[in-house]
């Protein structure tokens, strides 16, 4: 299958209507641990953001949802099917066009199916069509412990690291879709760097850079290529 | 009598003629048979994968036929389907008791359809 964000011929086992139904039955067990923002101002500035963002991705076959996290820490996490959550302390921390980029950010591994490779790579293919078909009435699997187990193991493998490669190429697909959506590409720069002074000496890791690592090369590499992706 | 039995015998082959045509072959997936439409052979570009197994077949019959072949069958055998037709062919994760596999069907080259069986 042809990927336009990543302009590669890509096998992704899990199709987009899977990935979403993944994502719908996960949630809810997500949103218990961990609750979102009562602040009101805030979830409709990262959805504004965030649409405005969409509009200008490579991938329309899922609907995207943003939604903040009642929580302090800079972190911003994405789960299968384009649900895109950014803690509250990052969002208040950093200004619209560094919003855009996070959330950018965030849309480019949506895009670039960097998810659905971490799911197919680190669960039994079973377990996910299993967490799928949990909702659709089906009492052998619905609610079982199995099913449980399963969505926790989803949550623990979007928790980890993303990959160099998959970092690079989320920050350029960031750039690409802030820029065509109005918002500053060098807020990118700005973010990255805002973000790291203020998880002080620990930065490496805590919050944001624990599963979004290797920043210093990446400030590097965007210094060096936002010219030449916008252009594009 | 012997007439009954000719006329049994005749029964039989033009029912196995009928069940070959249609289902030519089957393929086991978690306990279950799932029907090879008729003509597919495996095919050669089969793509590795840690999590699942995967077995790719082509045919030389359009891709609308065979869309509707897998159709049928999942909608006969009351099959839960997630996904469905899209612009590139036939894609969706399909279940029924304990046996769950995701189907893809689509066209290579106009020239052949690919079935794709992932679980």
């Amino acid at each position: 299958m042809y990927n336009p964000a990543t302009g590669r011929n890509e096998f992704i086992l899990i199709n987009s209507a899977t990935e979403e139904s993944i994502g719908k039955n996960v949630i809810p067990g997500f949103l218990k641990e961990h609750p979102l923002s009562e602040d009101n101002d805030l979830q409709l500035r990262v959805v504004r953001i965030g649409n405005k963002v969409v509009s200008a991705s490579d991938r329309h076959d899922i609907q995207y949802k943003f939604g903040v996290l009642e929580d302090k820490e800079l972190n911003a996490v994405t789960l299968p099917g384009g649900f895109i959550y950014i803690n509250s302390g990052l969002a208040t921390l950093l200004n619209d066009d560094e919003l855009a980029f996070v959330l950018a950010h965030e849309t480019g591994h949506v895009a670039a199916r960097h998810i659905a490779k971490k799911l197919q790579s680190g669960m039994a293919y079973q377990l996910l069509l299993g967490i799928a078909f949990a909702s659709l009435g089906d009492e052998a699997s619905a609610g079982s412990q199995q099913i449980v187990q399963g969505a926790d193991t989803v949550y623990n493998l979007v928790s980890l690291s993303y990959s160099r490669k998959d970092e690079y190429e989320a920050d350029r697909l960031a750039v690409r879709y802030a820029g065509r959506s109005g918002f500053d590409p060098y807020a990118s720069i700005s973010a990255l760097e805002k973000i790291k002074q203020n998880e002080g000496p620990q930065w490496k890791v805590l919050g944001y850079f624990r599963t979004h690592p290797y920043v210093d090369e990446r400030i590097d590499s965007l210094k060096k290529n936002i010219p030449v992706i916008i252009e594009r | 009598m012997r007439k009954k039995i000719v006329l049994w015998a005749g029964f039989l082959f033009l029912f196995c003629c009928v069940y070959l045509y249609v289902y030519a072959d089957t393929l086991l997936i978690s306990g279950s048979k799932v029907p090879l439409i008729q003509g597919a052979v495996i095919s050669d570009a089969q793509v590795p994968a840690a999590s699942a197994r995967i077995k790719a077949y082509s045919v030389e019959r359009p891709l609308k036929e065979v869309i509707d072949f897998y159709q049928e069958y999942l909608r006969q055998n009351g099959f839960l389907v997630i996904g469905g037709q899209g612009a590139e062919g036939f894609n969706a994760a399909v279940k029924k008791d304990k046996t769950m596999f995701t189907l893809r069907i689509f066209s290579e080259r106009d020239t052949r359809t690919i079935i794709e069986f992932i679980w």
